[in-house]
């Protein structure tokens, strides 16, 4: 009678152990995450070089051509002497058509000016139109990366933010 | 109970015994197999996605399509279409064979294509391994600086590196 105890005990005991390897196997081997360098690259390099190099291209409005930094800062000093926040809105609006958009990105793109509360200055809150209103980017959501690049010339500072979600 | 019965019962123990640890020892293995497969596909793509951002970088600090001013993400268009030009003529000669030596020594097995947005693909080079490969692809924003103009364009560096299978 010890001896059949002793016996469903052990059994039991190595059933334990393959249930606990089982589990331990489905956590880390299944359901991790796929984190591999481009993704970790991609999210914060991506981001950061879009920004960058977004400022620094350059757009024509009213016959003169502006970097895009050098048309925010006219928009936020209020001395544009063309349609700049429409040239603006519809020059990036193509530009992440042709990009982020088409490549299914989940971004939120936004020109605010820092400090305690932040207010946006009328011009830029691009979104991912092709992802459902419901899933795009906003406060409410967790983000993957934020990359901005300061815009200067101004104050308060404004900057021109490109958050992943 | 016969002594040979009871013999025959422990007999059969012991080959149960056996047969459980076998089976554990069968399922240990192709448990290590599996995990050491997986170990290994995800340091080789790894390795991949290392090449490819080196080779990234590497193809916007070249000096030869660099803009004048250093900027780490501007390329003057002039230079980049220049050396894209010699890069992918029909016609060799000894002077050209050297630089695309030199070039496929630089760049490896890769495919280096500037495309930018609203406009024309600059493929500045392309040597893709003959057989089977397997490919990691990077995308970075860049800009074209035409000298000419004084205009900036907004474009993206699409670097797809070749890694040639091994026959076994």
């Amino acid at each position: 009678m010890r001896r059949a105890q002793a016996e469903i005990i052990g059994l039991v005991l190595i059933l334990i152990l393959l249930a606990v390897g089982f589990l331990l196997y489905v956590r880390f081997g299944l359901m991790s995450p796929e984190s591999t360098m481009r993704e970790s690259y991609e999210s914060t390099q991506f981001g950061q070089s879009f920004v960058d190099s977004l400022a620094k291209s350059t757009l024509k409005c009213g016959g003169v051509t502006y970097t895009v930094q050098e048309l925010i800062t006219e928009i936020a000093k209020g001395t544009t002497r063309c349609p700049a926040e429409t040239t603006l809105r519809q020059d990036v609006r193509d530009i992440l058509d042709a990009t982020l958009d088409k490549w299914g990105i989940n971004y939120r793109l936004v020109i605010v000016r820092r400090g305690a509360v932040e207010q946006g200055i009328g011009l830029a809150n691009f979104t991912n139109p092709n992802i459902p209103s419901t899933e795009r980017c906003s406060n409410a959501m967790d983000t993957i990366s934020v990359d901005a690049v300061p815009i200067a010339g101004v104050v308060p500072a404004v900057e021109m933010r490109l958050e992943q979600c | 109970m016969p002594i040979a019965r009871i013999g025959q019962i422990q007999f059969g123990e012991t080959i149960m015994v056996v047969i459980v640890l076998v089976f554990l020892l069968i399922i240990g293995m192709v448990f290590y197999y599996h995990a050491n497969e997986y170990s290994y596909a995800k340091t080789l793509q790894h390795r991949e996605d290392v090449d490819a951002i080196l080779l990234a970088q590497q193809a916007l600090a070249l000096p030869e399509i660099r803009c004048g001013d250093y900027d780490g993400s501007c390329v003057d268009e002039l230079k980049l279409r220049g050396l894209a030009a010699l890069l992918n003529r029909s016609d060799t000669n000894y002077y050209d064979t050297r630089s695309d030596r030199y070039y496929s020594d630089v760049f490896g097995y890769a495919t280096i294509t500037f495309q930018p947005i609203g406009g024309d693909a600059i493929q500045l080079f392309d040597d893709p391994p003959i057989g089977n490969s397997s490919a990691a692809t990077q995308i970075m924003f860049v800009n074209l600086f035409d000298p000419t103009t004084g205009s900036s364009q907004l474009s993206y560096l699409n670097v797809t590196r070749y890694r040639p299978e091994v026959q076994g």
